[in-house]
């Protein structure tokens, strides 16, 4: 973790933790396993830019169902790749000192597929197909689903969650926490 | 002002706006969200118009002037208020919709000119710390930082300047603080071991063993610090020196009492001198047996006895350890007798200091029960710290089983998986899951109600099967305490060292433990005819086996008090029996812990190794086979685990009273704990079959570990500090200063030298009178708190409501529009708001 110390002046270092939820030794432990993901590309700029399919390299992404829609949510050119600055930002996002209205607003975020504002019927087939995998739920059962979290959660029945009705589900979920949360 | 054509409007793409027909997703670019192009484009059927005006809604502007300036105009008003709300008015200004990470040039102004021109540094100080929380990019980020750190501010001066200055030190020293505090977590590696490859759960358990673990450091640190430590060091190191000076034996001291060598070697010399200083003195060592203290008016001679007790204390020891094997040693390290007997582990070593020349007492007993308050206290506040977090938490959530398909889908998947298979079985397990719930709906649909007669059935099942949940529970509490007498009576009728006598010392304690492996395992057969939800069955067959686990230790308590305190022959204190008298009960009760310590030690890490591991290399060698196959691999059994570790704290609770190192041991224990369950979980165990909500729970066992706390030592030693007579030939308290002496005494002698307001004081809170009006007030705080929280749900409630309401009249207002559109009565430029829009 002391190596890359020469990579940040003190000047940058306590911007990056004015704006994110790090300390000065996270923020260096973050950009240790951003290295991790392409040496070379990161050796020539500390704030490089890399593509999608190498932040998909890290173990934690690798394996999450939703890892392309957290790539495209937290680039900022819009695509999926990210630099050292998205990446700081994701990180922050998912650990353990992120308030959980910053939590609940990425997470809308990333199951609305379509970006539309609202997790439509579309929108939760389609969180539900990657979350069960290869094993794909029946047409009936996944009807039977999509209703049943609609009457619990759709307040004005317009058949969409929007983010008012999210966050209200959200803020009650006692394992939200728990679950939305990267630990590097 | 604002500059229109950075405002961002999110718009549906026409494709989508046919919400019945097509199912194709098509993700808009931004180009297509210019705020020109929803103007010029006409309808091409009335739902265009609905999306249209949907899309000027003001709650879909993200950077709208007039929400904008409403905003800050009500944050502006709140100056004084926390900062937690200024900072959701700015993230609702700042964060609608899904593109507004990408950076654009001119935002910022958006967000300063629109509003109040100029603010003071304090309010630019505190919108800064709010941009953390802003949902946009880091550059987005720095770029309102900057603009905000260059905005014109007024200077404040005064008292409001330094104030500003304390709260930015104040901040900056939080930061640095959370910064070297970090660099002392232990076990990183581990948590993020255990957490990528078994999730979320299972590490809850991890934690928690490790908030044990610092929680026992603590209580070591002072355990050792105030009575250990002083005992090592200070002068004289024998009692009986101490006695030599003390002002209370003055009047009896003759000069021969100064000339008594203090060495332990030379103890029949010490015995001979004092013996001569004793008879010398012509004082009446009440040496009667006839239960307790002389009749003698109140002249009795305390120090004397103490003194004659202590010898006779000693002698017995070395009598017991005069033909020490090595056999024996070991023998003695498992039990706590013989040599272990003797030592500052046990509490009878420790005793007043008298400084021989200065006349100053370091006052043993004093410290004992004040290091004993200190570390209940500091337990007590940590677990309901701890507690409190997890309950505020429940308390917002109202239920798990009514949002339980959305907490299924939405907060299934653990994120913090690092591993493939950990990965596909997760997968299978929201698979299943999912399956299990939607199947039991469709079942409970299905069938038809239970019918009465079903039901009587299962309510005389559910009666019958607590009636013998109870029976068993009370017979073995009657076993427990049998047991407790048996091995009592045959080792004074054995008094013999050796492996059967040791057998006979730990029955007690291998009984204890023996009822808590078999008696779970019948709890758990028998809950399952009951047929409750699951949720239930989880928390009733926790409660069942946590009221077996603490009270067996309360049993075993009460036979040892019913042993050492209602016996016919006392002496010194102490219950004497013919041929093994208790010399000093305070260090057999210490002893009885130190082997239940020791034991559920051995047990813990025997069952870890010797069960655990073959079960995994048969599992996995044979698992053709079909008996294998029944057994099946080896599942972290989180619940199974956590009461372990509660035992654990609560033995080590109860002891730290009477042996004062137990607490260190219980550190050790906790360290090997911690890599002895981690190497079994990574080697045997397959990640859980069932999702284990770890919130609930955690707060459950929080509350587990707080009842054990309270009723399995706070009680017992309250007891034993309060009412029991210490024994006068071992500890702290064996110089008694009165008839009825008992170890609290300490405290009333010291508040009775202490001047006449303060002693005023103590007996005021010590009286009925404050008692009762301190329980009326807290009991309407409590009910006040309660039904505030009532009414809060019922507002909770009613806004539920009226958001359906509003979401309904928005939809009719939309349909009505469209209809109007459609008529031809109103033109699709006409709702275009924008261009109404006055600057």
């Amino acid at each position: 973790m002391g190596g890359s110390d020469s990579k940040f002046d003190e000047q940058e270092l306590e911007d990056y933790q004015e704006l994110t939820y790090f300390t000065k030794k996270e923020i260096l432990h973050v950009h240790k396993r951003f290295t991790q993901l392409a040496p070379d590309l990161v050796e020539v700029d500390k704030n490089a830019t890399l593509p999608q399919d190498k932040i998909m390299m890290l173990p934690e992404l690798r394996v999450n169902p939703f890892k392309d829609r957290i790539c495209k949510v937290f680039s900022s050119s819009g695509d999926g790749s990210m630099s050292f600055e998205d990446f700081l930002d994701m990180m922050s996002v998912f650990s353990d000192n992120a308030p959980k209205n910053v939590k609940v607003e990425y997470a809308f975020r990333i199951y609305d597929f379509d970006e539309d504002d609202m997790i439509s019927s579309n929108d939760l087939k389609e969180v539900i197909d990657r979350l069960t995998g290869e094993q794909r739920l029946g047409e009936e059962d996944m009807q039977q689903l999509i209703d049943n979290i609609f009457s619990e959660v759709d307040l004005d029945g317009d058949e969409n969650l929007s983010y008012a009705e999210f966050e209200h589900v959200m803020s009650k979920a006692p394992d939200f926490t728990n679950s939305f949360r990267i630990r590097l | 002002m604002a500059s229109r054509e950075n405002r961002r409007s999110v718009t549906y793409a026409p494709d989508i706006v046919d919400t019945g027909s097509s199912n194709e997703s098509v993700f808009p670019s931004p180009e297509t969200h210019t705020h020109t192009h929803t103007t010029t484009r006409g309808p091409r059927h009335g739902s265009h118009a609905a999306a249209n005006i949907i899309a000027q809604l003001p709650s879909h502007q993200p950077f709208s002037d007039t929400h904008l300036t409403v905003s800050r105009a009500r944050s502006l008003s709140h100056q004084s208020r926390s900062s937690l709300r200024r900072r959701s008015t700015m993230r609702t200004t700042l964060t609608r919709g899904p593109t507004s990470r990408v950076p654009t040039s001119g935002l910022g102004v958006d967000l300063v000119d629109s509003a109040v021109e100029v603010e003071d540094e304090e309010m630019n100080w505190r919108r800064r710390q709010t941009i953390k929380d802003m949902t946009t990019s880091l550059t987005l980020k720095k770029h309102f930082r900057d603009r905000l750190k260059s905005s014109p501010t007024t200077k404040l001066s005064g008292y409001e300047k330094w104030k500003l200055n304390r709260s930015v030190e104040w901040e900056r020293f939080k930061v640095r603080f959370k910064d070297a505090l970090s660099n002392l977590e232990v076990w990183r590696g581990s948590f993020k071991e255990v957490e990528g490859h078994f999730g979320t759960g299972i590490m809850s358990y991890f934690r928690f063993v490790k908030w044990i673990f610092f929680l026992n450091v603590y209580i070591a640190v002072i355990t050792f610090c105030v009575i250990t430590l002083p005992h090592l060091i200070l002068e004289p190191h024998d009692f009986l020196a101490t006695v030599a000076v003390t002002p209370s034996s003055s009047q009896q001291a003759g000069d021969n009492m100064t000339n008594v060598t203090m060495t332990t070697e030379s103890l029949t010399t010490l015995t001979m001198t004092t013996v001569i200083v004793v008879i010398d003195n012509g004082t009446s060592s009440s040496n009667d047996t006839s239960g307790g203290t002389a009749a003698l008016s109140g002249n009795t001679d305390y120090v004397g006895q103490a003194q004659e007790c202590t010898l006779d204390y000693r002698v017995h020891l070395q009598n017991k350890s005069m033909n020490a094997t090595p056999g024996d040693y070991i023998l003695d390290f498992l039990q706590g007798t013989g040599f272990m007997e003797d030592t500052i582990l046990f509490y009878g070593q420790y005793f007043n200091k008298t400084f021989l020349d200065k006349q100053t007492v370091y006052n043993m007993s004093l410290a004992y029960l004040l290091a004993t308050a200190a570390y209940f206290l500091l337990s007590l506040i940590l677990m309901v710290r701890s507690a409190a977090k997890g309950f505020q938490e429940n308390l917002v959530t109202s239920g798990d089983r009514f949002f339980q398909y959305t907490n299924m889908v939405f907060t299934g998947w653990d994120y913090a998986l690092a591993s493939e298979k950990a990965g596909e079985l997760k997968k299978k397990n929201l698979f299943q899951e999912i399956k299990n719930e939607l199947e039991e709906e469709r079942r409970a649909q299905r069938a038809a109600t239970r019918t009465t007669g079903q039901k009587c059935r299962l309510y005389t099942v559910r009666v019958l099967s607590n009636i013998l949940v109870v029976g068993i529970l009370g017979g073995s509490f009657y076993g427990i305490f049998r047991v407790v007498d048996f091995s009592e009576k045959e080792i004074t009728n054995r008094n013999t060292d050796d492996f059967v006598s040791l057998l006979l010392q730990y029955l007690p304690s291998i009984t204890i433990t023996l009822l808590n492996i078999i008696v779970p395992e019948i709890f758990n057969r028998i809950i399952m005819v009951e047929k409750y939800s699951p949720e239930f069955e989880i928390r009733l067959s926790l409660i069942r086996t946590v009221f077996l686990r603490l009270t067996s230790i309360g049993v075993l308590l009460v036979s040892i008090y019913v042993a050492i305190v209602s016996c016919r022959q006392k002496k010194c204190g102490n219950c004497n029996f013919p041929n093994d008298p208790y010399l000093c009960w305070e260090t057999y009760v210490g002893q009885q812990i130190y082997k239940l310590v020791i034991l559920d030690f051995l047990v813990v890490a025997g069952v870890t190794i010797f069960a655990e591991f073959p079960r995994k290399l048969l599992v996995t060698r044979f698992h053709k086979n079909k008996l294998m196959k029944l057994v099946g691999q080896q599942e972290f059994d989180i619940p199974k685990n956590v009461l372990d570790v509660v035992y654990t704290q609560t033995l080590c609770w109860l002891g730290a009273f009477f042996s004062p190192l137990i607490p260190a041991i219980t550190v050790l224990k906790c360290f090997i704990l911690f890599y002895l369950k981690k190497w079994s979980l990574m080697k045997n165990c397959i990640p859980a079959s069932k999702p284990y909500r770890a919130a609930r729970s955690n707060f459950f066992f929080m509350v587990v570990l707080l009842l054990g706390f309270a009723f399995t030592a706070v009680l017992p030693i309250g007891v034993c500090i309060g009412m029991i007579k210490p024994s006068q030939s071992c500890g702290p308290f064996r110089l008694y200063s009165a008839q009825n002496f008992v170890m609290y005494t300490t405290i009333t002698n010291l508040v009775s030298t202490a001047p006449s307001e303060v002693q005023q004081a103590f007996y005021v809170f010590g009286s009925t009178v404050f008692h009762i009006p301190v329980v009326i007030v807290l009991s309407i705080a409590i009910y006040y708190n309660t039904a505030i929280t009532s009414g809060h749900k019922k507002m909770m409630k009613l806004l539920e409501e009226q958001l359906a309401l509003e979401g309904k009249d928005k939809q009719f207002l939309l349909n009505r529009v469209n209809e109007a559109i459609q008529r031809g009565e109103l033109r699709a430029s006409d709702t275009d708001v924008m261009a109404s829009d006055s600057n």
